[in-house]
């Protein structure tokens, strides 16, 4: 791990773990590591953050999660989006998408 | 629908805890594991691949305490946590615990008893629908101070119906008493009510059976009809359901069930039945006709102020009442409850109302001194807390939530309290006043009740524990860590701890002299001397209807042939007529004695005066002191006399003969006839228990010559049990007038404890109030003391050991207490003093600063406090300085 790596910015981890596993159901480290291959290591997600986000997501519907084998025999716990998760990524991608858009026109980078 | 998904979640969190924990842990170390296993896949040998991964990690247990922070109801867990936390302290100090929980329990208790009461009385109102709307109608009466008079006089009640537009209607009623007969069952006679048409549908109720009263039916020479309420329906009736269309004598007319009324309603009091008021527009009573209570129901829509606004000025337009009279009547109104209970609220109530709350407040107070107590003994747990993290917010709120759990513990017990205590005051009340209680006036723990115990226990809760809570929140934490544990700056007894047990004791020095008071008033009534015969007498009322005892001739007929009767039964040793019985409340009235001038109407003497019976002094065993007493001669047709007790020969004959002289009622314009003085007889407390005016002179009438108005109470003596009469006196009656019952069968005894039964009951409620603030004053004082003691164990064992001897230790320690003690009694007796004037209506013959009683309770207060304060004190003298010195 490269030293100068952070967690992802402030509110976009949930967008990161929803967009993580619309490509398929994955357990909570593969989440991490997905979100850290996908930014190409720029952004770490850490155990203290990642959970506490999944549980919460888990909360409100957006996630479903139940225990499997992983690839090398160990259980896990794993989650997938539901059809409320899914309506929250368009609706959270939507949302990103006019937040740097309208950053972008702010900072005059277009 | 989020919002559910956490709702299920916040229920799965909150019940299936354990569940959610175990998954998280199992995930967890799931989690580590992989990272150990790739860690591993990377070159790692097992051991470093596990231990890198826990750093990556960065603590499995902070990771667990986040996700916590995050899961739903984790505010709620976090005070489950603390309530949990708090019973197990509590259950450690069982002692501690308890007597808090009692103290609460008694504060709590005593105070929603009388919350209970003033809620009776003033708040439950009647329980109709929309009885809010129901309004009085009366005018601010100069006379009374300008108090709203609750009365209309019958010509403005029947303009003022014809002419409003702001009520669904008015109706009138009064309340009376009639004999009824039915058939060949006893006669007996019931409260009823008088009842204009319209009064039961202004009120919102309905008939269970059958109808109210039509309009017309209150004309005179209409169909005499009749409503049952429901008790008597069921107790003359079996609540048969075919009783409408049947009869009965009702005072002398025959009148026709048309109507049963459902269960619980008794308007205005406790009536049984009710009858149509029967008012004739074409009578001439403008000036002084009748006058009845009205009410209406407010129309929809309609404010109270519009309604005053209408009143008023409808009411100016009335035809004056006397020709010439300037004067229109001021007739406004006011929502039925203000009206009825306007200016009622009787000092002795607010007196137990203050008594409560002062029992509350040192409940209050023991508990924070309790707290403070134990607090500095604890001060190393919650310094210890704070140290390893827990926020001040945090250490204050244990505390609070420990205090109301105790509270709310205690709430169950002062809820027990206050019910019993309100099932008393019902008895009470029942038995004293009957059927001047209203119907309405129930005491119970209703809803309204429960939230204001509800509300004391919080307040209690959290007024004792904020102190406390504060002080913790604040202790000094490396102060009291270094001292090695012994944490003297948080031990050492505070100004505040001297503050609270001061004005406890003042306060229960108040509530002591207040009981004390009326404990000394109680033995006043058990112990009066009434002057006259009260064992072996019977007594029973009888009314005769005007209709079949038109005239007062027939009245005193009747009496004439009813008194041999009396006599006759076996065992009777005198019999006497009164219309009023001696201490039972008599009327006043303006008099004239012959002679004298008088020159202003004011200046015109008032008296005490009561029409009996000849024998009514032999039968009340009372010495005639000069002259004659009546007798059967004193008829109509013969000479008018009179009889004068003591106190009224000697202020109105100062040094001469009263016999002979002449008296008569009313001022000179009068035309009663002057009345010979014939007798001087004792003081027989004309005036009444309940005296407003400190006057005993009074005289006597004979009934046959006043115009009887067909009341009388029949007296008679008798040897052994006076109740026993009941049958034979009944049948004598009955034998005369086979329709005429007998009420209000008492024996004179009791009739005389019901008249003193406020003086009784109020008594009783302030000796608890008394008790209570005693007993809670020494424990508050003891643990105080106590606390002080031990706290100083450690001083004591080094005084000890440099040569102090025990009874200097001892008077260190009570030396304390001793000046607490004297601030606190003499703050109470300044208190005390003050309240006491308020309290003497609630006093039968005491002075409210009774020295005797003054005495007493700083006496005993000053010996229990002395007590509780001596017995820890005490403990100082076994202190082995060795062991005080390792102590702690």
């Amino acid at each position: 791990m490269a030293p100068d790596t952070a967690g992802p910015p402030q509110g976009t981890l949930d967008l990161l773990i929803l967009k993580s596993l619309s490509l398929g159901e994955m357990h909570g480290l593969g989440i991490a590591k997905r979100v850290e291959q996908l930014s190409r290591g720029a952004f770490l997600v850490r155990a203290g953050s990642l959970f506490p986000a999944l549980y919460r997501m888990e909360e409100s519907g957006w996630l479903a999660s139940q225990w499997g084998e992983s690839a090398n025999n160990r259980r896990a716990k794993y989650y997938r989006l539901t059809a409320l998760g899914r309506r929250q990524l368009e609706e959270e991608t939507e949302e990103w998408g006019r937040v740097t858009r309208a950053i972008a026109l702010v900072l005059g980078t277009t | 629908m989020s919002a559910l998904y956490r709702l299920a979640s916040l229920i799965r969190n909150l019940f299936h805890r354990s569940r959610v924990e175990r998954e998280m842990d199992a995930e967890l170390s799931s989690f580590v594991q992989m990272l150990a296993d790739e860690n591993t896949r990377a070159g790692m040998s097992p051991e470093a691949a596990r231990r890198a991964a826990r750093v990556e990690v960065q603590g499995v247990e902070q990771v667990k305490e986040e996700v916590r922070g995050v899961l739903a109801g984790a505010p709620l867990e976090s005070v489950v946590r603390d309530v949990r936390f708090g019973v197990r302290m509590l259950l450690k100090h069982p002692v501690l615990s308890l007597s808090v929980i009692l103290t609460f329990g008694l504060g709590i208790g005593l105070t929603t008893t009388v919350f209970g009461l003033f809620e009776g009385v003033f708040l439950a109102g009647l329980p109709f629908e929309g009885a809010e709307r129901i309004m009085a109608l009366g005018s601010f009466d100069p006379a009374h101070d300008g108090r709203f008079v609750n009365y209309v006089n019958v010509r403005d009640f029947l303009d003022l119906r014809e002419q409003q537009t702001v009520f669904e209607g008015l109706a009138a009623y009064a309340a009376s008493r009639v004999n009824i007969t039915e058939g060949d069952g006893e006669p007996e006679r019931y409260a009823a009510g008088l009842f204009s048409p319209g009064a039961f549908e202004q009120l919102n109720v309905r008939p269970m059976l059958g109808r109210t009263f039509r309009r017309g039916e209150d004309m005179p020479g209409a169909d005499p009809v009749m409503v049952l309420g429901y008790d008597l329906w069921r107790e003359r009736f079996g609540g048969s359901r075919d009783v409408l269309g049947r009869e009965l004598r009702v005072h002398g007319t025959i009148r026709t069930i048309v109507g049963v009324m459902p269960e619980g309603f008794a308007f205005p009091r406790r009536e049984r039945l009710w009858l149509p008021l029967t008012t004739d527009p074409s009578g001439e009573w403008r000036a002084d006709g009748p006058r009845y209570r009205v009410i209406g129901r407010l129309r929809e829509g309609t404010s109270s102020d519009e309604a005053r606004a209408q009143v008023a000025t409808l009411a100016a337009r009335l035809e004056r009442p006397r020709a010439g009279s300037d004067r229109a009547p001021a007739i406004s109104t006011q929502p039925f409850m203000e009206a009825e209970m306007a200016g009622t609220i009787p000092p002795a109530f607010l007196a137990m109302l203050g008594a409560a709350f002062g029992v509350l407040l040192i409940a209050c107070a023991n508990v924070t001194n309790l707290l403070l107590a134990h607090s500095a003994a604890r001060s190393r747990e919650v310094t210890i807390r704070t140290a390893l993290g827990a926020s001040r917010g945090r250490v204050a709120r244990q505390l609070v939530i420990e205090v109301l759990i105790l509270a709310g513990v205690g709430t169950p017990l002062g809820l027990g309290l206050a019910a019993s205590g309100l099932s008393w005051v019902t008895a009470a009340l029942a038995a004293g006043e009957g059927e001047n209680v209203p119907f309405w006036m129930t005491f119970g723990l209703d809803w309204l009740v429960l939230l204001f115990a509800a509300g004391v226990t919080l307040l209690a809760g959290v007024a004792s524990s904020l102190v406390p809570a504060m002080r913790a929140a604040n202790a000094d934490v490396t102060g009291v860590l270094k001292d090695g544990g012994r944490g003297l700056s948080s031990l050492r007894m505070g100004s505040f701890s001297s503050a609270l047990v001061v004005a406890e004791v003042a306060v229960s020095c108040a509530l002591l002299v207040v009981s004390g008071l009326v404990i000394q008033s109680v033995v006043r009534l058990n112990t009066v001397n009434w002057s006259f015969a009260t064992k072996d007498i019977f007594t029973a009322a009888v009314a005769l209807p005007r209709l079949d005892y038109p005239d007062s001739a027939a009245r005193a007929a009747f009496h004439e042939r009813l008194l041999p009767r009396l006599a006759a039964i076996p065992g009777v040793e005198a019999v006497t007529l009164a219309e009023q019985l001696p201490a039972l409340g008599v009327g006043r009235t303006v008099l004239e004695v012959q002679g004298r001038s008088y020159a202003r109407d004011s200046d015109y003497p008032r008296s005490w005066f009561a029409a009996v019976g000849p024998g009514y002094f032999e039968t009340f065993q009372a010495r005639v002191l000069q002259g004659r007493e009546f007798a059967a001669g004193d008829r109509k047709g013969t000479l008018p006399v009179a009889l004068v007790n003591e106190s009224f020969a000697r202020r109105h004959f100062p040094g001469g003969d009263p016999l002979g002289r002449h008296i008569r009622l009313g001022r000179r314009d009068t035309t009663v006839q002057w009345l010979t003085v014939v007798g001087v007889v004792p003081d027989m407390c004309m005036q009444g228990v309940y005296d407003p005016t400190g006057d005993p002179a009074g005289f006597y009438v004979p009934i046959a010559q006043s115009g009887s108005s067909g009341f009388v109470n029949l007296v008679l003596r008798t040897r052994g049990e006076p109740m026993a009469l009941t049958p034979d006196v009944r049948a004598a009656v009955k034998s005369l007038d086979p329709n005429l019952p007998i009420s209000d069968v008492r024996s004179m005894e009791s009739s005389l404890r019901r008249a003193t039964w406020y003086y009784r009951d109020m008594g009783g409620i302030f000796v608890v109030f008394g008790f209570a603030a005693l007993f809670l004053a020494s424990v508050g004082l003891y643990g105080v003391m106590s606390f002080a003691v031990t706290r100083r164990t450690h001083e004591m064992g080094v005084r000890m050991a440099l040569g102090a001897d025990g009874s200097q230790l001892v008077w260190l320690v009570l030396r304390k207490g001793v000046v607490l003690l004297a601030i606190g009694l003499a703050i109470g007796l300044a208190i005390a003093a003050l309240a006491a004037g308020t309290l003497v209506v609630a006093l039968f013959g005491v002075q409210p600063r009774d020295p005797v009683v003054f005495g007493a309770v700083v006496a005993s207060l000053a010996l229990v406090g002395l007590a509780a304060t001596l017995v820890p004190a005490h403990r100082v003298t076994r202190v082995n300085p060795v062991v005080a010195l390792g102590a702690e």
